[in-house]
């Protein structure tokens, strides 16, 4: 096996047992993204030196005797929304495009302090606002499985970076499914964790009450490790909850024996793909030949979800991105017309030339949502809808320990298709979205294949269930090789 | 429900975003489907009162001690337009202009 398709436990066993260096490890992916990244275009920024750099205090700290980490010396990479000293965090945004980091995110902290080797920041749909990553201001990522194809998005670079053999893992953030869908489009793992499991101090918000962040990783296990070093409560976000964090990998191999699992009838309606419907309904067969037992579920409010997100969202992000003014940091029009008026243009104008299409949009929405007398029927009628959604999840959960849908309605979808209609690429996002409105627990796991293209199972469990979420998704995952599958580019 | 290009201009003043005359056109269309969409929710039937919380937590404080911040200098040398470690901005006020 080549050192690039080493998962993360195994990389980390070797460089424990010093069969390798982190040095050598890190060589190896440099050059498998010398090689693939023209073609798949993951990274915004390929951090080299500081890769090296990392990989050789790693190396010192084996040497030493210190090792302390499963981390330490593993070649990782950041979506380009999370700051990292040493990186410019551009969002993919032209209104960011020169921003250096003034401070480590919460996670990259963390990370940082585990021994990751930072080899890169991954490209998004711009502001994380998308499910193709083709809302990048600055490229186009392609998904390894077939370059004609989307990654999915909003983190699409990160997904994409782990199935070209790019780094050994990658954090997300995920605030409608945007680790889920690319992680089930690219054929790895994504894992939602609960709202308020994991900082999101240093990540450019996009919709306070969804976003989350994340690993995409090779194995349900590495899922485990990395959320064992970024999960715990932040005194930098007051979100974060005062809930122990535990070994998240402890129940990996209890079996599920017993385990009741509940299939949601209104995931499998209108509009999904046959071949995913049939692909996933295997997997539940494989459930339950695994002991689990079967249950169909209702979640009458599913189909509003959607509705809510796309009120709640736009609404959030218009008031988060009215920081980019022009003024404080980013692009300004000064730059580029010294005759600007007054500053209302400065504001506006800036705001012009730096956002790209999909932000105006959300923006405006947001703006229209919020504004007197669109208040009460559209943002708190959303607000009280979102409640319904929750309690659905609530009760469900009194009946079975976890849920098991397909993560998206179809595989990836071509490169172009969808740009011109918004809406469209909205409805991809249709069975992920619940989760983030009701801040529950999620992860996308490798069930298959369609057309060469991978097909994503997802798991859903109450708030902080993320031992319990990834022990079923372990669990399902042994009993299969399609993890083992890697995309040839 | 259909918006207007003159709703379009409007939220986009509001929003404070510049917009040429082929935007306000293609953001009308966009903006009007997608405000189609999520009508659907008009037909929820929702009680009175009201709960606008995400997290179960609430109120989390920390005791009031002075710390280090981050680096003025750093951060201010990010603006684009900056004196003598301020921030610069257009002009406000007119002359003779009183508050």
């Amino acid at each position: 096996m080549k050192l690039s398709e080493l998962s993360l436990k195994e990389a980390s066993q070797k460089i424990q047992a010093r069969e390798i260096s982190s040095l050598e490890l890190t060589r190896e992916y440099l050059n498998n993204i010398e090689k693939v990244e023209p073609k798949v275009s993951a990274y915004l920024e390929v951090t080299s030196d500081l890769a090296i750099k990392g990989a050789k205090a790693a190396d010192k700290k084996v040497k030493e005797g210190n090792y302390n980490s499963p981390l330490l010396g593993i070649p990782a990479a950041l979506k380009d929304n999370m700051l990292a000293l040493g990186t410019r965090s551009t969002a993919a945004s032209r209104i960011l495009q020169e921003y250096q980091s003034a401070y480590d995110s919460t996670v990259a902290a963390k990370l940082s302090s585990e021994g990751m080797v930072l080899m890169g920041k991954t490209n998004l749909d711009e502001f994380a606002m998308g499910s193709s990553t083709e809302n990048s201001a600055f490229q186009k990522t392609k998904n390894p499985w077939n370059l004609e194809k989307v990654p999915g998005g909003s983190s699409g670079g990160s997904a994409a970076a782990v199935a070209a053999g790019e780094c050994v893992y990658a954090l997300g953030s995920d605030t409608g499914g945007s680790i889920r869908q690319p992680a089930a489009f690219c054929g790895v793992v994504g894992l939602k964790p609960t709202y308020g499991r994991v900082s999101r101090y240093g990540l450019i918000a996009l919709a306070s009450s969804l976003d989350q962040i994340g690993p995409l990783t090779k194995t349900v296990e590495d899922s485990a490790l990395i959320l064992n070093g970024i999960a715990g409560q932040d005194q930098n976000d007051s979100t974060t909850a005062p809930v122990p964090v535990e070994d998240y990998t402890k129940n990996l191999s209890k079996s599920i024996k017993g385990l009741r699992i509940g299939i949601p009838k209104e995931y499998f309606v209108g509009g999904i793909n046959k071949d995913v419907e049939k692909t996933v309904r295997q997997s539940i067969t494989q459930l339950e030949d695994l002991g689990a037992s079967i249950k169909e579920v209702s979640l009458p409010f599913t189909d509003y979800a959607l509705a809510v997100y796309y009120i709640i969202l736009p609404a959030e992000a218009s008031a988060n991105l009215s920081r980019y003014d022009g003024v404080r940091y980013g692009y300004s029009i000064i730059k580029d017309d010294k005759k600007i008026k007054d500053l209302f243009s400065v504001y506006s104008e800036s705001r012009a030339k730096g956002f790209g299409d999909e932000v105006k949009r959300r923006i405006m929405i947001g703006t229209y949502s919020l504004s007197s007398g669109f208040y009460d029927a559209y943002y708190r009628r959303a607000q009280k809808v979102r409640e319904l959604v929750k309690n659905d999840f609530a009760e469900v959960f009194t009946d079975v320990d976890v849920l098991a849908t397909p993560t998206t309605p179809t595989t990836a979808f071509g490169l172009d298709e969808m740009m011109d209609d918004p809406l469209t690429m909205y409805l991809s996002d249709i069975f992920t979205v619940s989760a983030n409105i009701s801040g529950i627990p999620a992860i996308s796991v490798p069930c298959g294949f369609s057309d060469g293209l991978p097909v994503g199972l997802q798991f859903m469990a109450k708030p902080y269930a993320e031992s319990l979420l990834l022990q079923v998704a372990h669990q399902f995952e042994q009993n299969n090789s399609w993890y083992k599958e890697k995309a040839v580019i | 429900m259909a918006i207007t290009k003159e709703e379009v201009k409007h939220l986009a003043k509001l929003a404070r975003i510049g917009l040429s005359k082929e935007e306000v056109d293609r953001f009308q269309k966009q903006i009007t489907s997608i405000l189609d969409y999520v009508d659907m929710l008009k037909k929820v039937t929702v009680e009175k009162g009201e709960k606008i919380v995400m997290s179960d937590v609430e109120n989390i404080l920390r005791d009031d001690v002075v710390k280090q911040s981050k680096n003025q200098e750093k951060l201010i040398e990010q603006a684009p337009d900056q004196k003598n470690g301020y921030i610069k901005v257009k002009t406000i006020l007119k002359k003779n202009e009183t508050i």
